[in-house]
């Protein structure tokens, strides 16, 4: 060894190093993937760079641009020219991230207890199965136009079918449309040129997954300019208190089976067509709303919800094709979900084909039905007889516990696709990183695995799928064209020109019932968990439910009436019992629930221990019966024990304090100045504004807003803002800097509630700011109310004088532990916050400092709207306005000299920036006494 | 001269009172040996509970050395604070230890610049007090923090980055307030020691004791000059206590009156406060002069009429307190602020919290109306029972103070219940031991009645008698004037 000098050892150890390092690389196969719009010649470190795809929620797609830093997607916005985002996001689809870098994500593929590898899997699947039996595929409802290309191409194997299940499905809206016009069709309505909207129980504007284009058109019609603009008026009838129905001007609470016979009686007035109805208990205010449709014909629109039965949607049809609205306010077209109303192939298909022994192996692809199924199914049971089943999952679940082998689900960040939206508009979905877990795989590859197709990458998949398809150019022109927008050119599917037959919709409005029952449940899929889809998702489970802003549970829905006849109060547990079956819940008195009406959110209820989802809430799949996906008859008691909710807001009065300013719309007109006296500037030694050039203030219009609570998590995933727990909500120190805050007000008819997004106000004579003793929030220049965390002490002497509440104490360290593959969803530009520091709401300080260096480099001006907050992006509504106050021509400058302006707590002299338009509602005068 | 009194029975001297001397101050004819060695005596002599007491609330404060340590480690989550209620026990603790100091200072700065005779016997002992719940005082605003390792930010220190503490927040000046007002109250009571220690040094049984006393006399000798600079520095000592007593917990008022939180944002705080510290403080004068009392038979040093005074002052200041809790409500009421009045008509009286709100008015305002009684003013079980009644009225008022104000304020979205941890409980118990802890050090090491000035005042009075007699009937001029006048 002493020939060996220094320099041939350190040589050695570099090259083996770089040897090492390159070994080290991944190999998989090369795939393009195309950033949005400008692409820097290589990534520039820092600088983030946005990539359209799509998110496929419910089998519809929805236009996502995602950020990514340095090759790692950090957060999720809306596809402005994707038809179903229009640049909005919903709570699911931004928090759809998580499950990107979720810990407890399945890893590997297995064979019962032990790890096997793809080939195995695509073994069996590529075997007919064992004993000339057949083949059963499940596939969550679809309409990714390579996946229905696979599903032809396996049905074409004699030995396999492929059905179709989701907890969530859309069959009362296809067998409705079938019922009415002969065939399965989808109404696309279109809420911008309606000015009155009567929904029948459909939560167009609070239901995940709906197109956030519903919600922007119908704030269109609600965002009043003074007071002489219009205004449209919303009638909802539905049994829960739903987000629709608290932004309702008339509401109506009746049981769901109820809805029916309301439909009807709207039906019998307003085209009668020889239906006889009886009188009925709400015979006034069908009779006001009817004659409020009547009056405005081609400009009104009736929408049902997912949850009624087919008859609603069929009169719903009727309605609007009897008030001229076909053309105007809704049109028809088919829907892009594959084979949709075909009922021949669901799980009750599957169930049957179990039974009779006909089934060798099943194949779940996607969702996790052995939870969702109906509980009279015994799903688990069926799928425990059967010789062999294969499950791909994003996580090791119920369904994964039930099969025999399982495989990892690819997230769709990380994966090919393709998807359509409501309208028929494609999206190709690009993955934005490369697999996190190796071994994952997409439903498409699984099926092309049963096609002996077992190296098929998910690229390859969509790729082949539109090389075929008639693009009419150059097929890189066209793929380049597609990625780098998000969606495929040449628009959605046409609308098409039909008319109903009115025979069954004149029968059934005859046959309608009016009769409600004792009890009756209602199962809905909220914002947070979907059904389920998002159980394991920390930030969708830690978000407050916009309605009863409870964090980390569902609960059992009543109103006092109802619980009165349970004898139980919120928080006590009740049992809810069909057929034998029961569960226990803790119940929550909500206001604006119809008589009699107990509510469940679906996906809660998890039993696999150590997980997010873990003993949180109460699984109401283990009530619900085939026949009756969406109300049932129910038997509910008081048991023994409570349950701790853990609640964001406790106290929903506003103590006739003006913190919510809100007036009827004749009222407004007699008296526009009213909210004039909430918007002075009170006397001041001080001057009023710091000396910078740009000085950025934000308004909120309370009419346009919904309480929907995409802001939320838009705020928690761009600003790093850590989880707490249940435990550490039901303490009081959930971290969100930006809360919706939920007021009662009973004099207003409608959902008799109002909402408010509360953020730091970035007062101009901040409270906060000369309390704190060591100097850790000034106020900058340009008029933020800034935090120096690394000055922070953490006395909370801020929070104590803060009068708005929102600032947020890091009591423990939320961040420094987290699991590796969480860190990697951290926003580089956002200061990930230490123990005993205090936070709130920048302003997006960092998108504010980026524009501005931007703007810089480039030597020209901001432009108004150049800078938008997390939380004004993704507002479907536009409630939220952000800029330059300073600069009298900008957008907030306009919305600051509305009339309707004012700031929260203006008698305490703090000079909000962010200020508050008052909410105008419309109720029919008609139902006034 | 040495360890041969015999030890005093715990429980007995409790219920043995002299018959005589409500007027009296000092009830001895003692000679200025036998009483050097009757006050010096407790230092020399064994005492078979000690050993006991010390175990127990040493313990009591290796606990809250294990919750602190707990504490920084994990976070104050581990605290009941949440948002709204951001401060709670431990600021309700600062407030409350700070204020049982303030009776030290004014036993014996004021009451020394007014020439009252009764301190002396006192003084040193309520003294030690407020150095030691001032010690407690200042573990909270530290250990509250989320980072109490960068508290020195808050001192105004000459900083390379020229960062300063922000000097509009009160909390900056809280610490030059709580740090003047314990280096003026250690000086203070470090320089009455002298003279005893000396005497300590000199009395004392054994070499070691000797050097130790000796080391800590400062070569104290008695001389005349010593004894002049020694009064001159005491009464300027005094002259710098004296505007401590007001200032500090007008200081620690502003904690809450510069903010503008309904309950806090009031002027009436810096008087309302100073005098709820003194009610405070006098009342732990008492609950451990009365038991001090008894067990070591201070009957004659620590009389009646020390009781009778205590008392009177608790009744002042407890009418004090009461007429800031009429006023607080009556002024939100004149003022028609919604939130102001929210918090003081509805909230306080009839809210989650109205048993703390009507617990302050039980112990504070109608328990200490019993002193009007001399039989109670008088006796030392009853007078120690309304005592620590006062203690806990003034300790749930500072709960009323922050935590009702805080749970409900401007916007009801965010109201919400306070509820304290295990840790907060055990905080305030492990400070509540370290209290106890140091002043059972102190009672074991030092003279706790101050020596030399009970020998002064006994001179004083002999000389007072001397001449009484000796002026019988010289006296009449002045005595003429008086009545012409």
């Amino acid at each position: 060894m002493a020939d060996v000098s220094r320099r041939v050892v350190l040589r050695l150890f570099g090259a083996s190093a770089a040897v090492a390092g390159a070994e080290a690389c991944s190999r998989g196969p090369q795939e393009y993937i195309v950033p949005y719009v400008n692409q820097p010649p290589e990534v520039t470190p820092s600088v983030a760079t946005l990539y359209a795809t799509a998110m496929t929620v419910d089998g519809y797609g929805m236009g996502v641009l995602a950020t990514s830093h340095e090759g790692r997607p950090t957060k999720l916005e809306g596809n402005p020219e994707h038809p179903a985002s229009l640049g909005a996001l919903g709570t699911i689809e931004q928090g759809s991230l998580w499950g990107l870098y979720d810990p407890k994500r399945a890893q590997g593929i297995r064979h019962g207890e032990n790890p096997a590898t793809w080939n195995a899997i695509a073994d069996v699947l590529a075997r007919p199965a064992a004993g000339g039996k057949k083949t059963f595929v499940l596939l969550e409802p679809t309409s990714a136009p390579h996946l229905v290309d696979l599903v032809r191409r396996v049905r074409a194997r004699s030995d396999v079918f492929v059905g179709f299940h989701t907890p969530l499905d859309r069959r009362n809206a296809w067998e409705g449309a079938k019922l009415a016009f002969g065939r399965v069709l989808e109404p696309r309505w279109d809420f911008s040129r309606a000015d009155v909207v009567l929904s029948l129980d459909a939560d167009f504007l609070g239901a995940a997954g709906t197109p956030q284009a519903w919600a922007r058109a119908w704030a269109s019609r609600r965002r009043i300019a003074g007071p002489n603009g219009a205004m449209s008026r919303l009638y909802v009838v539905e049994p829960r208190m739903s987000i629709t129905g608290s932004s309702a001007d008339e509401r109506l609470a009746v049981q769901s089976r109820q809805v029916t016979s309301v439909a009807a009686d709207v039906v019998a007035q307003v085209a009668p067509r020889g239906a006889a109805r009886r009188e009925s208990p709400w015979a006034r205010w069908v009779g006001a709303l009817a004659r409020d449709l009547a009056a405005h014909p081609g400009a009104s629109l009736v929408v049902a919800g997912d949850g009624q039965p087919p008859v609603v949607h069929a009169m719903a049809h009727a309605l609007n094709e009897a008030l001229g609205n076909v053309g105007h306010t809704v049109t028809y077209a088919p829907s892009p979900i594959f084979e949709a109303g075909e009922g021949s192939h669901g799980i009750e298909a599957l169930a049957a084909a179990i039974d009779a022994g006909d089934i060798g192996l099943l194949v779940v692809a996607g969702g996790n039905p052995v939870y969702a199924a109906p509980a009279d199914m015994d799903l688990e049971k069926r799928i425990r007889s059967l010789p062999a089943s294969v499950y791909l999952g994003s996580h090791e679940n119920e369904t994964a516990r039930a099969c025999s082998y399982f495989v990892p689900e690819a997230h769709y960040l990380e994966s090919w696709g393709d998807v359509l939206a409501f309208d028929g508009t494609a999206s190709i979905a690009q993955p934005i990183i490369r697999p996190l877990v190796a071994d994952a795989r997409t439903p498409a590859q699984m099926l092309a695995a049963m096609l002996s197709r077992r190296e098929a990458t998910s690229h390859a998949l969509v790729e082949e799928h539109w090389q075929s398809a008639p693009t009419g150019q150059d097929f890189a022109t066209f793929w380049r064209e597609a990625l780098v927008h998000g969606i495929v050119p040449g628009g959605g599917t046409p609308a098409i020109d039909v008319r109903v037959s009115w025979g069954p919709v004149t029968r059934a409005v005859t046959a309608a019932s009016v009769s409600p029952a004792p009890f009756e449940i209602v199962y809905f899929a909220d914002g947070k968990v979907h059904g389920g889809r998002f159980a394991e998702n920390e930030w969708l489970q830690e978000l407050p439910d916009p309605v009863t802003r409870i964090s980390w549970d569902n609960a059992a829905l009543a109103n006092d009436t109802t619980a009165r006849s349970i004898a139980a109060n919120t928080g006590d547990v009740v049992r809810l019992e069909i057929g034998g079956r029961s569960v226990v819940a803790p119940l929550f008195v909500l206001d604006g629930m119809a008589d009699g009406v107990v509510a469940l959110a679906l996906g809660y209820g998890h039993e696999i221990p150590d997980r997010a989802s873990t003993g949180v809430g109460s699984n109401a799949y283990a009530l619900r019966r085939a026949k009756a996906l969406w109300a049932d008859d129910l038997q509910p008691s008081a048991a023994s024990g409570t349950w701790e909710l853990a609640r964001v807001q406790e106290h929903e009065s506003m103590e006739g304090r003006p913190i919510v300013l809100h007036k009827r719309l004749d009222a407004y007109r007699k008296d526009p100045g009213f909210a004039r006296e909430l918007n002075e500037t009170p006397v001041t030694l001080y001057e009023l504004q710091p000396p910078g050039e740009h000085q950025w203030g934000m308004t909120i219009d309370l009419n346009a807003c919904t309480g929907c609570s995409a802001c939320v998590v838009a705020c928690t995933v761009e600003n790093n803002v850590p989880v707490v727990g249940k435990t550490g909500v039901a303490l009081g120190r959930v971290m969100h800097w930006l809360r919706i805050d939920r007021y009662a007000a009973g004099e207003m008819r409608g959902g008799a509630t109002v909402v408010q997004p509360m953020l730091c106000q970035h007062c101009e004579k901040a409270p906060c700011e000369y309390v704190c003793p060591v100097n850790a929030t000034v106020h900058s220049a340009d008029g933020l109310n800034e935090m120096i965390y690394n000055r922070c002490v953490g006395t909370r002497f801020c929070s104590n004088n803060c009068p708005y509440k929102v600032r947020r104490f890091n009591y423990f360290q939320y961040n420094r532990d987290k699991p590796a593959s969480l860190r990697l969803a951290m926003n580089p530009d956002v200061t990930v916050r230490d123990r005993g520091v205090m936070e709130k709401c920048t302003y997006c300080v960092q998108r504010i400092r980026q524009t501005e260096i931007r703007t810089r480099r480039d030597q020209r001006p901001i432009r108004d709207g150049e800078i938008q907050t997390a939380c004004q992006q993704t507002c479907p509504t536009g409630a939220i306005v952000f800029g330059d106050i300073a600069d009298k021509t900008t957008r907030v400058s306009a919305q600051m000299a509305n009339p309707r302006v004012y700031q929260v707590l203006q008698d305490l002299g703090t000079l909000p920036r962010t200020r508050y338009l008052a909410r105008i509602v419309n109720p029919n005068p008609e139902l006034d006494t | 001269m040495t360890a041969h009194a015999e030890i005093p029975a715990v429980a007995l001297p409790l219920l043995r009172e002299e018959p005589t001397g409500g007027e009296e101050v000092l009830l001895t004819d003692e000679s200025d040996l036998e009483l050097t060695d009757r006050l010096l005596g407790p230092l020399w002599r064994q005492w078979p509970w000690f050993k006991y007491a010390l175990a127990i609330t040493g313990l009591g404060t290796l606990v809250l050395l294990l919750a602190l340590t707990y504490t920084v480690l994990t976070g104050i989550g581990l605290w009941g604070n949440n948002i709204p209620v951001a401060w709670a026990f431990a600021i309700i603790n600062f407030v409350w230890w700070i204020g049982i100091g303030h009776a030290g200072t004014f036993i014996s700065a004021i009451l020394y610049l007014f020439e009252v005779e009764w301190r002396t016997s006192i003084n040193r002992f309520a003294e030690a007090m407020t150095l030691f719940a001032v010690i407690q005082a200042g573990l909270f605003p530290i250990f509250h923090m989320g980072r109490p390792w960068f508290a020195y930010w808050l001192i105004p220190y000459p900083s390379e980055m020229n960062v300063w503490p922000q000097f509009r927040s009160a909390l900056p000046w809280d610490v030059v307030a709580v740090t003047t007002y314990f280096t003026v109250s250690l000086l203070f009571w470090y320089a009455g020691l002298l003279p005893d220690l000396a005497a300590a040094r000199d009395r004392a049984p054994t070499l070691w004791r000797r050097r130790i006393y000796g080391i800590f006399a400062l070569g104290w000798r008695g001389e005349s000059w010593h004894w002049k600079h020694y009064r001159i520095t005491y009464l300027v000592l005094a002259g710098i206590a004296t505007p401590l007593v007001l200032s500090v917990h007008t200081n620690v008022s502003f904690d809450f009156a510069i903010s503008q939180l309904p309950g806090w944002h009031s002027t009436i705080f810096p008087p309302y406060f100073v005098a709820g510290a003194i009610y405070s403080g006098f009342a732990m004068v008492l609950q451990l002069m009365i038991p001090a009392r008894a067990v070591f038979g201070l009957q004659k040093i620590i009389t009646r009429n020390h009781l009778d005074n205590m008392a009177k002052m608790l009744l002042v200041t407890g009418w004090v307190v009461t007429y800031a809790y009429i006023v607080e409500p009556f002024m939100a009421w004149w003022g028609g602020d919604t939130y102001e009045m929210y918090d003081m008509l509805v909230d306080r009286p009839l809210g989650p919290y109205a048993f703390v709100y009507w617990s302050v008015i039980f112990c504070n305002c109608i328990a200490v109306q019993s002193l009007w009684m001399k039989s109670w003013r008088t006796s030392p079980v009853r007078l120690w029972v309304v005592a620590c009644l006062v203690q806990l009225g003034m300790w749930s008022e500072r709960f009323m103070l922050i935590v009702t104000s805080l749970h409900r304020d401007f916007l009801p979205s965010s109201w919400r219940m306070y509820v304290p941890s295990w840790v907060d409980w055990t905080i305030l118990g492990g400070t509540c031991s370290f209290f106890l802890f140091l002043f059972l050090l102190f009672l074991r090491f030092v003279p706790f009645i101050p020596i030399s000035e009970i020998k002064e005042m006994r001179h004083a009075k002999s000389e007072e008698h001397a001449r009484a007699r000796f002026t019988v009937g010289r006296v009449e001029a002045p005595a003429a004037e008086v009545s012409r006048a």
